[in-house]
């Protein structure tokens, strides 16, 4: 299915993202029950029903030209939100190789790659670039190898080096996240870097998932879906620009939840990096406002149940508590 | 040093310090009370060899002094002491080159110390394991303000003023070893003007 | 993770490289390229058919620029279980086999500053990975290779060849013995040491190491270990109601194939974690290296690749 792309929307300011009817739809809608608690809920990563944001490796949408404009704007702005260790250097070329690879494959009206040995032509037709370089070598690119391909894919990339039994965020490019700092944790261990997450430590979750994850084998990624709530449909909801959106929080009257409640939800895909050995965790974020999540009934009523029974230090990490009962009185009339 | 098995899980847990039998060469590193930790091991340990020890260390005149009267030649054959904590860690980058696998690291002091030393240790390549770590002082932060990049050192408090851009900052318990920082935010981003009252926690 | 990939593949040169050790050249039947490997990857090579079928890992040695072509080295194993045999007497150009994806039990510690490498024999196959990668990462690395002979050492030709000063070949003919003592002795701070090959060498590399003050996360070893054989058994799979006879010369994981469950795998040596099997009751005779000891002695799980049981009282949650 050819992707239409729309012209170019807002994060910020005005805020002019909007969904089309069609990406409401397709929305990873994130509840399987009525009530929310934390597993390792995850699955292979192995294709989904076409137009599905399971269906290829990484899911590009009408919103591509905006999200690349808003990854540009924050980089320019604050280019630390690239990090990297000195040692995650192939790391960095395999993540590149891997979205390049994938991306030409499965999209070749927008992109395409022709390999002639370690000379590459990488093509992307949507942002009009076309650049010739030589495999590993990065000083044949105009940045390093993962800011590259982060500025010409959707979603934030966090590239893990694999040692002594954990997995450590060594590299990473972070500039739609929620609520953690790429700057602060990178160099983290997998326990360190979920050190805040509440209530899942103590049931085990963390535990279970690095296993599972330290065995994930070449071509066989695996998923998952994660969420939280944004105030106004605000991609990069970082620490470091806490100070300018938090008090947006203080901001939900009973008359614009449906407006300005978004729920995001974040297509968590992990991929073994073959030339490393090192993993890539993708974290593709989707928002969208109650007003439209709600014209589909199944989706409103489910969403009054989680938000009502949600367990209180979830809702507290979250940053749900400051306006959790506007938000559920509101929910309530579709119960 | 482990990490903590309840609350933030980032947030160092220190330990007292322990000679490990198989530790060939013994680098003993401390500064001010950290001097402390530093003698204990020592005087507790009966596998260390004083010709494979090196002592480096910082603090008060008097301390020194007293450093020196402890650290005599039978008991480390090679002891240092310096102006100030920037030039212990130039000569420890240099003692950490000539270094040899079986070198481990006793480390004692404030915990803005440990973390300097552990930084220099980690890019020489030193693992977890080769490196221990005693806290013993001054338990003031390094809080890191992710709005303006700038690192406050010696926070005593839960909330404090950021040097940079001068904004209160909450800190929390999510440590970074990169950085040898705690986390903060801004306290009253969700209601501006609204600060709570700060509290002396870490002395 | 249940499903294995496998990949049919054709045999496309065979190089007798020393009297015992053959190297494979293997091209995808369906023509398209292979993919990248991380150095110190291996891949399960399934041979043969019915009583005569082997799944054997094997480290990959490299690739073709083009990635269409992936090789392996194998050693005959005269007292082995049949795997080499098999693929030294009835593997020839154009036989067809089937590989998995590769999988990596024996990685590059990224962080190190100096990648020290030891082997043994036919232990060089992982490190001719490695040796590709250290180069074309720019890391500094030293090789020290310990062969019989020049006539029974494998790649010694190409190795000679190499002109970075990194690379020490050790031949017992020539009375130069690799004092592994020595070599750890005064290695810089951050230094990595990865040893692959015989039994001896991989025990003395982890025991001296560890007398010499190396943290255990600075030592990296592998060693294929093919099941002993143990006695025969017979397992009760609950789930399925059924009664398995586990013969003197297969392991537990290959009667469960055979009986037609689809168990996953990688490194059928007892390492990787991927076969664990829960135990409903009875002993299993534990001899993996992936189990903690306290799983061990709860004898609530096994990995049926390595490990057996002693008598006919063990019930598998299959």
């Amino acid at each position: 299915m050819n992707v239409v792309m729309k012209p170019v929307e807002t994060f910020r300011g005005d805020f002019t993202y909007k969904n089309s009817p069609e990406a409401v739809k397709r929305f990873p809608f994130p509840y399987p029950e009525d009530e929310y608690m934390y597993s390792v809920n995850m699955e292979m990563h192995d294709g989904g029903d076409p137009g599905s944001i399971f269906e290829h490796d990484f899911d590009i949408d009408e919103h591509y030209l905006s999200e690349m404009a808003e990854r540009k704007l924050v980089l320019e702005k604050d280019p630390r939100r690239y990090a990297a260790l000195p040692h995650m250097e192939l790391h960095e070329w395999d993540v590149l190789e891997l979205i390049m690879v994938s991306n030409a494959r499965d999209y070749p009206e927008h992109f395409s790659l022709k390999k002639d040995g370690d000379n590459w032509t990488w093509e992307n037709r949507p942002l009009g670039i076309k650049d010739s370089f030589v495999f590993a070598d990065k000083n044949t690119l105009p940045c390093a190898p993962l800011e590259y391909i982060a500025r010409q894919c959707q979603g934030d990339l966090i590239v893990l080096d694999q040692r002594e039994n954990t997995l450590f965020a060594d590299a990473l490019v972070a500039t739609s996240v929620a609520d953690w700092s790429g700057n602060f944790d990178v160099g983290m261990s997998f326990d360190q870097w979920h050190g805040p997450v509440p209530v899942a430590h103590e049931l085990g979750v963390f535990e279970r998932a690095l296993k599972y994850l330290l065995m994930i084998r070449l071509g066989q990624p695996v998923r998952r879906l994660n969420w939280t709530l944004t105030i106004n449909p605000r991609m990069d909801s970082s620490p470091e620009m806490y100070h300018e959106w938090g008090v947006d929080r203080s901001s939900i009257t009973s008359e614009n939840v449906g407006q300005l409640v978004n729920l995001r939800v974040e297509l968590q895909t992990l991929f073994r990096l073959p030339r490393s050995n090192g993993m890539l965790f993708s974290v593709r974020g989707y928002l969208a406002n109650m007003d439209d999540l709600c014209t589909n009934p199944v989706w409103a009523k489910r969403l009054y149940n989680v938000m009502k029974n949600l367990h209180p230090e979830l809702a507290d990490y979250k940053g749900i508590s400051p306006y959790r009962k506007e938000l559920v009185q509101w929910l309530s009339q579709h119960a | 040093m482990t990490e903590a098995s309840s609350g933030i899980r980032s947030k160092p847990q220190y330990m007292k310090l322990q000679h490990d039998p198989l530790s060939r060469w013994n680098l003993l590193i401390g500064e001010s009370d950290g001097l402390v930790g530093l003698i204990n091991l020592l005087s507790s340990s009966s596998t260390i060899k004083p010709d494979m020890t090196t002592f480096l260390y910082t603090g008060t005149p008097v301390e020194k002094a007293y450093a020196h009267s402890y650290f005599t030649p039978e008991r480390c054959s090679k002891v240092s002491d310096f102006e100030d904590k920037d030039a212990l860690l130039i000569a420890l980058s240099e003692v950490l080159e000539e270094s040899f696998m079986g070198t481990h690291l006793y480390i004692s002091g404030s915990e803005a110390f440990l973390w300097k030393v552990q930084h220099i240790a980690h890019k020489c390549g030193m693992c977890e394991s080769e490196i221990n770590l005693e806290l013993l002082g001054s338990e003031a932060r390094c809080v890191y303000c992710p709005h303006c990049e700038t690192m406050n050192e010696g926070v005593t408090t839960d909330i404090s003023e950021c040097s940079g851009c001068n904004l209160s900052l909450v800190n929390v318990d999510h440590f970074s070893r990169e950085m040898g920082a705690y986390l903060g935010f801004r306290v009253d981003a969700e209601n501006p003007g609204i600060i709570p009252e700060r509290k002396e926690l870490y002395k | 993770m249940t499903t294995m990939f496998s990949t049919p593949v054709s045999v496309t040169n065979i190089e007798q490289l020393t009297p015992l050790i053959k190297a494979f050249t293997f091209e995808r039947t369906d023509g398209l390229a292979f993919s990248p490997f991380s150095a110190g990857s291996h891949v399960v090579v399934s041979m043969g058919e019915g009583h005569d079928s082997h799944k054997n890992p094997y480290s990959l040695v490299g690739h073709s620029e083009d990635l269409k072509q992936y090789r392996i080295a194998i050693r005959h194993e005269a007292n082995g279980r049949g795997g080499s045999t098999f693929m030294h007497e009835q593997i020839e150009v154009g036989s067809q086999l089937e590989i998995g994806s590769p999988y990596n039990l024996f990685p590059l510690h990224w962080l190190a500053r100096k990648h020290l490498f030891i082997a043994g024999g036919v232990g060089i196959t992982p490190f001719m990975a490695y040796i590709k990668d250290m180069k074309m990462m720019h890391k500094n690395f030293e090789l020290h290779y310990a062969i019989r002979n020049k006539k029974n050492g494998a790649f010694v030709d190409e190795l000679l060849r190499d002109n970075s000063g990194k690379i020490f070949i050790y031949s017992n003919e020539k009375h130069e013995p690799l004092d592994i003592s020595r070599l750890l002795d005064k290695q810089p701070l951050g230094t990595h040491v990865y040893v692959c090959g015989p039994h001896q060498m991989v025990e003395d590399v982890l025991r001296l190491s560890e007398q010499l003050g190396w943290p255990q996360s600075a030592v990296h070893s592998e060693e294929f270990t093919a099941p002993d054989p143990g006695k025969s058994f017979t397992v009760k799979l609950a789930r399925s109601d059924r009664k398995i006879h586990v013969s003197e010369r297969e392991s537990l994981l290959e009667a469960l194939e055979r009986s037609g469950l689809d168990i996953p795998y990688s490194c059928r040596g007892g390492a990787c974690g991927f076969c664990k099997t829960e135990v409903i009751s009875g002993t299993p005779e534990h001899r993996d290296y992936y189990l903690s000891d306290e799983e061990k002695s709860s004898n609530k799980c096994m990995m049926p690749c390595i490990s057996r049981a002693k008598n006919d009282d063990l019930t598998l949650d299959l």
